[in-house]
């Protein structure tokens, strides 16, 4: 309260109450005598030290008491000493103006202490609840960033919280065009629909290149920028339609993360101080929105580039199912077309051989030795044929038919075997079993046509004159990962080694035909029968010290 | 009493020169009737069921019948003629040796299945157990 009066006017006004206090006493003279002459002074003291602190007030006693000696006392005394009287009555004076000055003193500076305790409170206060309302929109616009799956849908919330929370009626955020030359309003959002429409309509229909206007600025120095009222600015084109709808303070600042993504701005309907700290805090908000646009465009970028991916895999797999499915359908095709080729084949054959023995039957006696041998030869060549088309037959049949698996007692099927083919008799052969042979996880037609071709090759391979002499028997040792192993040992020929690579294949024979009859394709079937029986099959051996071949199939599982 | 019947149904015209070789040499009796495709065998066993053709068409006593047949196939003939016969036995004769063969024809009501024998003495030695089954001991419907 004082420091706003002048040094000039607090002495004025003790000057001012000194006088009236003079021609007061002056005026009550009659009345009170000169009992109190520096009852009226001590007001004026009073008075100048309420207007004006302690100087003026000191000021104030002093020409008071100069006043009142001058007027009073003075005439009173003429020409004398002063009495003891004029002594008591100036300490008393002066003691009365100290303590009033004193006490005066004190009030005002407790008064002028309060008073600004008060402010510095009030100051804070208001401080604080900035700082809230930032936090809040702070916490807001993150919220709200990282709940939006989408740029869309998190822009517009963006505008409409800060707007909200800081008090600016307008938001509008502007994004640069595909070649970066100007920029574009993207999305405005306004506190009262009904308000603002011609601001809003200027702003959506018009762009911005670099340095011009709010958001050119603001991309050309990638800075925030404050300006207390628009409708005042030299680079603001907007500021007539701004003026007429009453807007005033603009703010924008930049939204980037790894490179400028755009500007925001706000428009407020009063004008508005910069703030510094509300600057800064839009510098970070911008950095945050950026970095999510980013993150929100990389995410996409994966999104799209996954679904792509997923999409060429999905192609790919149709592509490989059709081919699979077609290819299925031609190697049926090829098989139902062998077989029944193979099948077709042999009824003619049949009507060679038949015809053939119905001459030698019925005509045999008019026939002379060569035409009876020619005769025998043809029947021998249709007969080979029809061992080899039941070969392949029997072949077509293992590759195309399902192979239902389950235990086989390999023990029974070889005895079986045995004793079923005439073959096997020991008459020709002898053959033995040694052990208890296995139980196998097998298919037992599949099985048995394996163990009698295996059989078949190894009492039919020995030197001429020959007894042939087999053993089976299996491992007794389980093979890696759950197997066993059955053998077969002969006394045979033997198969070189060179040759026995090949041993398997279809059509491989090792012999010129007389020799020994054969088709070349028994190994091809026990191959492919026990690979498709999950088992493997392979050969140990020498040219004249027999064969041994291995048969190894998986073992049933134990109960 | 009426003649026996045995309808064959072939199409191979080699296989029926064995195969009535082979009758007369075991001395098959009564009446044989031949049918060459499975559609002329269809149409022959559905009339030989209606009355009016009974004269025509005799029923048979036995059918022998191949699998492999032009037109219509041996499963076909055998499920349509077992839709209006269920006494008269038939026997699959056919070089097929599939399993799924085999067990279509007994499903669809054959009384027995053999293959065709590679050699005419095999075929004698077939009719002659076709002969003593059906014929001597086997009493039919």
């Amino acid at each position: 309260m004082h420091e706003s009066r002048s040094y000039w006017m607090t002495y004025g006004v003790a000057v001012v109450s000194v006088a009236v206090a003079l021609v007061l006493s002056d005026l009550l003279e009659p009345f009170l005598g000169d009992a109190r002459p520096y009852l009226a002074v001590l007001g004026a003291v009073v008075v100048s030290l309420w207007y004006g602190g302690w100087r003026p007030a000191a000021f104030a006693a002093m020409i008071g008491y100069l006043g009142t000696a001058y007027l009073f006392i003075m005439p009173r005394n003429k020409g004398g000493v002063p009495t003891s009287d004029f002594a008591e009555e100036l300490a008393a004076y002066l003691v009365s103006c100290g303590v009033v000055i004193s006490l005066g003193e004190l009030w005002h500076r407790a008064q002028r202490r309060a008073e600004q305790h008060r402010k510095s409170l009030e100051e804070e206060i208001a401080e604080r609840k900035e700082t809230e309302q930032r936090l809040i929109a702070n916490l807001a616009i993150a919220q709200i960033l990282a709940e939006s799956p989408q740029l869309e849908d998190a822009v517009p919330r963006v505008l409409q919280k800060v707007g909200e929370t800081l008090r600016w009626q307008v938001g509008a955020v502007w994004i640069p065009d595909a070649d970066e030359r100007i920029l574009r309003c993207l999305k405005m959002w306004k506190a009262f629909p009904d308000k603002f429409a011609r601001f809003e309509a200027v702003s959506s229909g018009r762009t911005f290149r670099p340095g011009i206007g709010l958001p050119g600025r603001v991309w050309s120095t990638l800075k925030p920028v404050w300006i207390p009222d628009v409708t005042r600015d030299d680079n603001f084109p907007r500021g007539l339609v701004a003026s007429a709808e009453g807007l005033h303070a603009g703010l924008a600042f930049p939204i980037y993360g790894e490179k400028f993504l755009g500007i925001m701005e706000f428009f407020s309907d009063e004008i508005r101080a910069p703030d510094e700290a509300l600057l800064a805090m839009f510098g970070v908000i911008g950095g945050q929105i950026g970095q999510f646009i980013e993150r929100k465009r990389a995410e996409e970028a994966l999104q799209q580039a996954q679904a792509e991916l997923k999409q060429h895999a999905t192609k790919l797999e149709q592509v490989v199912a059709q081919r699979t499915a077609r290819l299925r359908e031609t190697v049926q095709e090829l098989e139902a077309f062998s077989y029944s080729i193979a099948h077709d084949m042999r009824a003619p054959l049949r009507a060679m051989q038949g015809f053939a023995g119905i001459l030698k039957q019925d005509y045999g006696d008019k026939l002379d030795d060569t035409a009876q041998g020619y005769l025998q030869r043809l029947g021998s060549a249709a007969a080979r044929m029809d061992r080899l088309i039941v070969d392949i037959l029997n072949y077509s049949q293992v590759v195309r038919e399902e192979l239902d698996l389950g235990v086989v007692d390999t023990h029974k099927l070889l005895l079986d075997i045995i004793h079923s083919y005439p073959q096997f008799d020991h008459a020709h052969a002898d053959i033995s079993i040694e052990g208890r042979l296995p139980l196998v996880l097998a298919n037992e037609a599949a099985l048995t046509q394996v163990m009698s071709n295996l059989l078949g090759n190894a009492v039919k391979f020995v030197t001429p004159g020959v007894r042939p002499c087999v053993r089976v028997g299996a491992n007794p040792e389980v093979v890696d990962d759950g197997r066993v192993e059955l053998w077969v040992q002969d006394n045979g020929i033997g198969i070189p080694r060179d040759v026995q690579k090949r041993l398997f294949n279809m059509f491989t024979r090792l012999h010129r035909p007389g020799l020994y009859e054969g088709t070349g394709i028994g190994l091809a079937i026990v191959k492919k029968a026990v690979e498709r029986m999950g088992g493997s099959v392979g050969v140990e051996s020498n040219p004249g010290e027999g064969s041994r071949f291995w048969v190894q199939l998986r073992r049933p599982v134990q109960q | 009493m009426k003649e026996f019947l045995t309808v064959l149904i072939e199409d191979d015209e080699d296989d029926v020169f064995f195969f009535q070789r082979a009758m007369q040499q075991v001395d098959w009796p009564g009446a044989i009737q031949i049918l060459r495709d499975g559609a002329e065998a269809i149409a022959y066993l559905t009339d030989a069921h209606s009355a009016t053709d009974r004269q025509q068409h005799p029923t048979p006593s036995l059918v022998i019948l191949d699998l492999n047949l032009p037109i219509r196939t041996g499963l076909d003939v055998l499920e349509v003629f077992r839709g209006h016969d269920d006494t008269t036995p038939v026997v699959v004769l056919t070089s097929s040796t599939s399993e799924l063969d085999v067990r279509d024809a007994y499903r669809l009501g054959a009384n027995c299945y053999f293959n065709k024998p590679s050699h005419p003495d095999g075929l004698v030695e077939l009719l002659k157990v076709l002969k003593a089954h059906w014929l001597d001991y086997n009493r039919l419907a």
